[in-house]
């Protein structure tokens, strides 16, 4: 109980501490994830929609390999993100590895099967009447989809606020391709890590309370937004 | 806009639905369609709005027979129980002409006009989902209208609906008929509805035309049996 | 209402994007001392091992380096062996690791260029005050007789149990005294050295650990230290330039500059300096030559 207690203090002191290395930290927390959320809506809402809509053939091997890669261990997606990224890997060239860009590729690999596949099963059922309705109205391929996203918006919304929830939590696979380095790819997540593993338990704990804190507040705030 | 149809035939499953040698609407005339359940006509209506394709056969409008997508703009449908937008009356009679990049002040004009003939002004900025049955039928019909469709299809637009709202639809659409001299093709179940509105009846059953004339001879003095006992409420449906 | 949350979340999307640290280039910075500018050099990566980088050495003595050459140094805190690898595969430009044998394997096997000395700490065993197993009489200084002693007694003993440079040396003690450690009193944690310290201060057991972790957790601990000294349980740092042939991409001249600038007289008077103000002692010992 004690413990719980102090941890909220630590978490308050940590948030009003004015030190720049803990606000990097969850500055760069919430960029990560808020970056990697934006990049992976531009084309996993498209993609689910026309999955979730379209005949073709394979369309139910795809259906099944999206809904199983929601479930992919992170680490594995930062496993391969690390050794594509790696100066030994194919893309080593590029030379982003251990920076935000390779967690945000890390981070966009993991959520983008979750917002294809929720997408993907919320216009199964009346996407077709949707699509059929605008059709006749004389809408064209690109102002259906338009259409299609904003009648299913309250789907789409909660399909992005879990992929936004998966990478905000998300620890294995940044820790890999970020490195944790000081001030530069160090998050929330990998900082607890790193007290944990130095033993000091009062700081993890605060920034635990910081990061749940603030993974409550904007959930709430954006489901509220939402209007569910 | 005059449609002909020629040698229409769909299948589903192999089972065939639709078999037409030769069907002609001629353009600013009250056409309207009848027939039991399953007799094609949905599927025929499906096939002219464009949302199906025929197995074999063909459509003209206007005596061509044009890239569909030509002509799609002036063709509308209005279903049985319509989709709405999830959003307000207003709105939703402004979709087809947001779609085509109506000038806005333009596009308020149309929908008030429209909003006014079906009776919604009370709910003009209302969201649709706490319209009853009726009123949402009447955002379909306004939302349609309000294109100026020259080809306006209907498919049971008015079953089930409260009596208030069937009269409004039906005058709505006959003064419209007048006005634009549009093609309207109206599939109902309803005799009487069907005498109230046609110029030029036709029946089908199991996809194929059992009869058509206009109005005074189809109701009055039909040829088929079939068509005789349909109007006499024999065919159960 | 809404409107409120939209900007809440505005607010938040700001300080996110300006709270972050330096971008991939660095601004420099008014030097503290009168230290020359020098061209200024890319980013360098440097593999290190975890109870390195927690020690606070790094913290300590890097922005003296990146404020001279306008540059920034990330460290990627690994254990050993990924450190080793990260420098075969390229994705670090130099390495500070404390494993001598392995060092000098990679160096010979061409994957870095040489290998300097740097500094060295030492490892102590520590333990309950009242000295259960008595080592402080009986063993002194002398390490291997230390563990013989808690073997033979089987008083209760952490091991970091993690492969890590610290377990490594751990098993090369007990090596030394002859000892296969096994039994209930042998607890292999398989974590860090301060959460293996927290762990033997609750079960008021004997562990061994590096000084400076130790010092800078003193404060929470009821252990103390009681044996010190012994040659074996000395740690040699040994920092690498990984060579610049085999991949594309490495940051040679961050590379030169990085070792030179950590061999100099300069920065190993820092080296012994740090930690002389909190605990009294110095941490590291430099010994470059």
């Amino acid at each position: 109980m004690e413990n719980i207690l102090q941890g909220f203090q630590g978490a308050l002191s940590l948030i009003f501490s004015g030190d720049r290395e803990v606000y990097s930290i969850i500055g760069l927390s919430l960029r990560v994830s808020f970056i990697s959320v934006l990049i992976s809506m531009a084309f996993s809402v498209p993609a689910g929609i026309i999955i979730g809509m379209r005949e073709f053939p394979l369309r139910k091997t795809v259906v099944m390999v999206i809904n199983t890669l929601m479930g992919l261990p992170p680490v594995i997606a930062g496993l391969f993100v690390y050794l594509f990224l790696s100066r030994s890997g194919p893309l080593g060239y590029l030379g982003i590895l251990h920076t935000p860009k390779a967690m945000i590729i890390a981070q966009v690999l993991l959520i983008s099967p979750i917002i294809t596949g929720i997408t993907m099963a919320s216009v199964k059922d009346r996407g077709t009447l949707v699509k059929n309705t605008a059709y006749t109205l004389g809408a064209g391929r690109v102002q259906i989809l338009w259409t299609l996203i904003r009648e299913f918006r309250t789907s789409i919304g909660s399909s992005l606020i879990a992929g936004y929830g998966r990478a905000i939590s998300e620890v294995g696979a940044v820790m890999l391709v970020g490195g944790n380095i000081k001030g530069f790819t160090r998050v929330m997540t990998t900082a607890i890590v790193l007290e944990t593993n130095m033993g000091n338990f009062d700081q993890a704990i605060a920034i635990g309370i910081v990061l749940l804190s603030l993974f409550f507040i904007i959930n709430i705030i954006l489901q509220r937004i939402q209007g569910a | 806009m005059r449609v002909q149809v020629l040698d229409i035939i769909k299948e589903y499953n192999g089972a065939r639905v639709l078999g037409i040698e030769k069907l002609s609407f001629r353009e600013g005339r009250f056409h309207v369609l009848m027939g039991p359940n399953g007799s094609g006509k949905s599927t025929l209506l499906g096939i002219l709005a464009g949302l199906l394709q025929a197995n074999r056969g063909r459509v003209l409008y206007s005596d061509r027979q044009r890239d569909f997508q030509a002509v799609r703009r002036d063709i509308t449908l209005v279903m049985q129980r319509s989709y709405l937008f999830n959003t307000s009356v207003y709105n939703n009679i402004a979709s087809g002409l947001k779609y085509r990049g109506m000038d806005k002040s333009i596009l308020r004009e149309r929908v008030l006009k429209w909003a006014d003939a079906l009776d919604l002004n009370r709910f003009l900025y209302r969201n649709v989902r706490t319209l009853s049955g009726g009123e949402k039928q009447r955002v379909a019909l306004a939302r349609a209208l309000a294109l100026k469709p020259e080809l306006l299809l209907l498919d049971e637009s008015t079953a089930n609906l409260d009596p208030e709202s069937i009269i409004i639809i039906e005058k709505v659409l006959k003064d419209y008929q007048k006005e634009s001299k549009s093609t309207i093709i109206f599939v109902t179940h309803n005799v009487f509805q069907a005498k109230r509105l046609a110029d030029r009846a036709y029946l089908l059953m199991e996809g194929r035309v059992i009869e058509e004339g206009e109005s005074i001879e189809f109701f009055g003095n039909p040829n088929s049996e079939l068509t005789r006992g349909f109007l006499g409420g024999e065919i159960v449906y | 209402m809404k409107k409120y949350y939209v900007l809440t979340i505005g607010l938040l999307l700001i300080f996110a994007l300006v709270s972050c640290g330096p971008a991939e280039t660095p601004q420099p910075e008014e030097p503290e001392e009168q230290t020359p500018q020098e061209e200024p050099l890319g980013p360098i990566t440097l593999a290190t091992t975890t109870s390195t980088e927690n020690s606070g050495l790094l913290d300590d003595i890097l922005p003296h380096f990146e404020e001279k050459y306008s540059t920034r140094v990330n460290v990627v805190a690994v254990g050993t062996g990924q450190a080793m690898e990260m420098g075969k595969n390229g994705d670090a430009d130099v390495l500070l690791v404390h494993a001598e044998a392995t060092e000098i394997e990679f160096v010979n096997d061409g994957y870095g260029v040489d290998r300097h000395r740097v500094m060295y700490n030492d490892f102590i065993i520590v333990g309950p005050e009242d000295d259960p197993a008595g080592l402080k009489e009986t063993a002194g200084a002398d390490a291997a007789k230390a563990l013989s002693i808690i073997s033979e007694n089987k008083v209760p003993f952490a091991s970091r149990g993690d492969d890590s440079g610290t377990h490594k040396k751990e098993l090369e003690l007990w090596q030394a005294a002859g000892i296969e450690p096994e039994g209930d009193w042998y607890k292999s944690v398989g974590q860090g050295m301060g959460a293996t310290l927290n762990f033997a201060n609750e079960q008021e057991a004997y562990t061994m650990t590096d000084r400076a972790t130790y010092l800078s957790m003193s404060d929470e601990l009821d252990l103390v230290i009681l044996v010190e000294g012994d040659e074996l349980m000395f740690n040699q740092y040994g920092v690498i330039k990984v060579n610049p042939e085999k991949h594309t991409g490495i940051n040679k001249e961050g590379a030169d500059r990085f070792v030179e600038w950590i061999i100099s007289d300069e920065v190993q008077q820092k080296i012994s300096d740090f930690g002389k103000d909190e605990y009294g002692q110095s941490l590291f010992v430099p010994n470059a030559e």
